[in-house]
């Protein structure tokens, strides 16, 4: 227990050295789950919008022979 | 080379090859941080003179390694896209650069929380250190054109414009510490005539330092999916109100 208690004084310097491991923590790992939450949104909306083009396609497809 | 250039060119054949690349990439990236974590705390020695302290460099000098190494990707990418059009580069350059603010932020933060106990100062106006906050106020101005310009083609061309121009501070960064030689203290690792850091220390070092890049890898690979994503949306919806509209002429 007591060398739980030194390693985590880091010889006095806990309020330096923990500070910057959660600091990278943090930032890192909010980078990741920004990251992956927004790939995860876009994915979801482009296949939304697909089907909705494909569905859209179909219903229009006899006037698409027309020239716009 | 040439042809393999143009091959990775295509954004749905890089859709096709990186994805399943992103989730091993991204695991690799975790097993060596957490080796280099472990090494970093609790198997290396604290420093002579700078007792555990030393510790906070095996995370400040890879992120700030990380900082250039990024600014370095987005600078190429945006020479890319404004000489080839090449239409991967742009979304290179801007997915990298929340990547590279986010790492010289850590870079600065991690630096102050060292220079505090070892040096008796949060922040000095030394040119190393001044250098890195104008890194950062780079990348911050890069974010703030591609958010502020809404035509995506000309964002992506001023956007280039500035990373390029700004790429002049990366070789500043790197000689700032022997051309203006004040408090912060030169290279240990790359430098002529090999590391002058303790084997016991550079291992940990070198870990944390590959780790954080193929990290890099594995987010700008999940970001550039993302962008591409996010044209994808953009354009089908531009494509769904030129259809909406349509029908109401007729």
């Amino acid at each position: 227990m007591s060398t739980f208690a030194e390693f985590l004084s880091m010889g006095g310097y806990a309020g330096y050295v923990w500070p910057a491991y959660g600091l990278v923590l943090l930032i890192i790992g909010g980078l990741i789950i920004q990251s992956t939450m927004d790939y995860r949104r876009q994915k979801q909306l482009a296949a939304r919008l697909e089907e909705a083009n494909e569905a859209a396609g179909r219903r229009r497809a006899p006037a698409k022979k027309v020239p716009s | 080379m040439a042809l393999n250039f143009h091959a990775y060119a295509n954004p749905a054949r890089f859709m096709m090859l990186s994805r399943r690349l992103v989730a091993p990439i991204a695991m690799i990236a975790g097993v060596l941080i957490a080796l280099g974590v472990y090494l970093a705390l609790w198997g290396s020695p604290p420093d002579y003179q700078q007792g555990d302290t030393v510790r906070i460099m095996y995370i400040h000098v890879p992120a700030a390694w990380l900082s250039l190494l990024c600014y370095t990707v987005m600078a190429l990418a945006s020479a890319t896209a404004l000489v080839f059009r090449h239409p991967l580069a742009d979304v290179c350059a801007k997915s990298a650069a929340p990547i590279g603010a986010s790492f010289t932020f850590l870079a600065l933060v991690t630096g102050s929380l060292w220079g505090k106990p070892m040096w008796g100062t949060w922040w000095v106006w030394d040119a190393r250190l001044t250098s890195v906050l104008i890194l950062f106020f780079l990348y911050l101005g890069y974010l703030a054109l591609w958010a502020t310009i809404e035509e995506p083609v000309r964002a992506a061309r001023a956007a280039a414009v500035l990373a390029l121009v700004g790429f002049v501070n990366v070789p500043i960064i790197h000689y700032s510490v022997v051309w203006w030689n004040t408090l912060h203290q030169p290279a240990s690792v790359f430098r002529i005539g090999g590391p002058t850091i303790a084997p016991s220390m550079l291992a940990p070092l070198l870990i944390m330092a590959t780790g954080f890049t193929v990290m890099f890898v594995a987010l700008l690979l999940l970001r550039m999916r993302a962008e591409i994503l996010r044209r994808r949306v953009r354009s089908l919806r531009l494509a769904q109100a030129g259809f909406a509209g349509g029908g109401r002429e007729a």
